[in-house]
């Protein structure tokens, strides 16, 4: 009876310690039973590289392209913003701050991670539209460049903690060996530190690029949701995930604009599956470096 | 000559000058804004925060007054269910990744956590969707809870594992020691002495889970009335921050305001608490 119970035990924490994958599977399998019933119906190249989405005219048009490339749009100026300001923050702090600021600056900025998205996709609206408005002379603020601005703000924390973890795992005799030979203390962090911290900072970008792509109300709200083909960033686009959080509760169940959100569930789960194998891969590169230091 | 490596010497000197200065100048702009939002958002929502707020329901445009209390409520039983899908799960994962997860499979299941923090909100929120809203036939705080479960178990595993793997060793095998079985020495010792550092990372995921909003919009979807079925509709803070935040009645947005102070207040609180609280957690 004891044996009985315990094999239990055992067995459900196993269980549990299975449930990661079996969510992550069951998440797939479920995308694809809802997502593969819209290619009895629509070509598969058609749906990806269709220039047109117009899921509920007639007949219906069911291009993501332009959805893709509004992801990659904002995708895109999110990082561009986003990794040299994280560099140079992460730097700062782990390098040129006092330390009696170090800490208070590392705390406050994983205690802004917290910030729910909702909040600053709202200050987007109220703030960031209308000033963006003004500098470009636009007709609406609500473009891409504004989302890539407050996507990077979103990012932001991630890629500080991590690229500055990254700085601090450099051995300090690298370091040292630079100044020894006269480098000044510039020299030494560009020409020594970053290099030898460059995959906690690729795995950085890589976790950031992660974020943003996944990232849906804040681009909800602020990019101005048109499904056309972006030429630039100060255009309105509309992005993967935006797309289906607004037309989710509209597409009938069971039509084909219903499967075909699901389907680009599907190219979102694959885009973070990649994104993701590629931070792990420069993660491992970056503790490999740290157990070195040990 | 000499004059040249003088020259070089000082151009040295202004070089590093110049980009230390442009990093500070970067970092400025890094983190100014960041922490400017906590100011904005106080300033903009504080003025409409009032008893009324926490308590009343909401109204329709143009009535005066009213609140967001069932959003409120309901972001905590949200959130509450969410635990009891998520902290089951993950924190007896965690505890097999720490004690067992050295092998193929532990590695599995790492990079299966790792793969499941990744996916994008809104993808778990349509597989809950797809999994309890499509087949029941109708929104419910259940689905939405679920999917924000979901987005827990692999922050939490990890937690746990860290955690756990930070227990010295010794005691374990003093309680094995002493006769007790695996399990019992696992569940009672190990987890006891970890607990605390458990609690914290379970803290921080809830604080995260409460600021989701495109997980609930097709689960739990939003209603305006005083609601504590959980097979029904609930409203959430996130989502009626949403919902008021699009529109373009000043009322509305006035109260969007006051939900985003409400809600940042208390993500940020549980986060420093926590952290204040895990600082005392020591090893020995």
């Amino acid at each position: 009876m004891k044996n009985l119970f315990e094999f239990i035990v055992e067995k459900a924490i196993f269980l549990s310690g299975a449930a990661s994958i079996i969510f992550v599977v069951l998440i797939f399998i479920f995308l694809l039973k809802e997502g593969l019933a819209l290619f009895g119906e629509v070509n598969f190249f058609a749906f990806l590289f269709g220039q047109n989405w117009y899921p509920i005219s007639d007949p219906p048009q069911f291009g993501i392209l332009p959805l893709i490339m509004g992801s990659v749009f904002v995708t895109f100026g999110a990082i561009v913003i986003a990794v040299p300001l994280g560099l140079a923050a992460a730097i700062y702090i782990s390098e040129v701050a006092p330390h009696s600021i170090r800490g208070f600056l590392k705390s406050g900025i994983e205690l802004l991670a917290a910030i729910p998205s909702i909040v600053l996709g709202f200050i987007g609206i109220i703030f960031l539209a209308p000033l963006l408005k003004n500098i470009f002379h636009l007709g609406s603020g609500l473009t891409a460049l504004a989302g890539s601005i407050m996507l990077a703000f979103m990012a932001l924390p991630t890629i500080v903690s991590i690229i500055e973890d990254a700085i601090v795992s450099v051995p300090r005799s690298y370091k040292e060996g630079a100044l020894a030979l006269g480098a000044t203390h510039w020299q030494a962090i560009y020409r020594v530190t970053i290099p030898a911290a460059a995959s906690g900072i690729l795995a950085a970008v890589m976790l950031g690029i992660g974020r943003v792509v996944g990232e849906t109300m804040a681009v909800l709200m602020i990019t101005g949701n048109a499904a056309i083909m972006p030429t630039s960033l100060l255009q309105p686009v509309r992005t993967l995930t935006a797309t289906v959080a607004a037309e989710m509760g509209e597409a009938v169940s069971g039509s084909s604009h219903y499967y075909s959100l699901f389907a680009i569930g599907i190219v979102l789960f694959i885009i973070s599956f990649i994104i993701n194998i590629f931070a792990d891969i420069f993660l491992h590169r970056s503790k490999a470096m740290k157990r070195r230091k040990k | 000559m000499e004059n040249n490596t003088e020259i070089q010497s000082k151009l040295r000197k202004i070089k590093e000058r110049f980009f230390l200065a442009a990093v500070v100048l970067c970092a400025l702009i890094a983190v100014v804004p960041l922490f400017s939002v906590i100011g904005y958002v106080f300033i903009k929502g504080i003025s409409a925060v009032n008893l009324d707020f926490f308590t009343k329901l909401p109204v329709p445009v143009g009535d005066i007054g009213g609140g967001m209390g069932n959003a409120i409520v309901g972001t905590f039983i949200l959130s509450g269910i969410a635990c009891l899908v998520g902290l089951p799960v993950g924190i007896f994962g965690g505890i097999w990744l720490a004690q067992f997860g050295k092998g193929k499979r532990g590695f599995f299941i790492r990079y299966s956590a790792d793969v499941l923090s990744s996916i994008p909100t809104i993808v778990i929120g349509i597989f809950a969707y797809v999994l309890l809203v499509a087949t029941l036939k109708h929104f419910s705080a259940v689905a939405g809870g679920f999917a924000l479960g979901i987005i827990m178990i692999p922050t939490v595993t990890r937690t746990t594992e860290e955690m756990v793997k930070m227990v010295p060793r010794n005691l374990y095998e003093a309680g094995l020691a002493l006769g007790i079985p695996e399990w019992k020495v696992t569940l009672h010792i190990v987890f006891r002495t970890a607990w605390n550092g458990i609690f914290t990372g379970v803290m921080l995921s809830v604080a995260r889970i409460m600021g989701e909003t495109a997980p609930l919009i097709f689960t739990a979807f939003n209603t305006p009335y005083w609601s504590l079925r959980v097979d029904q509709p609930m409203a959430s803070m996130t989502v009626t921050i949403y919902n008021y935040a699009i529109s373009p009645f000043a009322e509305w947005h006035a109260q969007a305001w006051a939900g985003s102070l409400t809600l940042v207040f208390i993500v940020l609180s549980i986060t420093l608490l926590v952290r204040k609280f895990s600082k005392r957690v020591v090893y020995t």
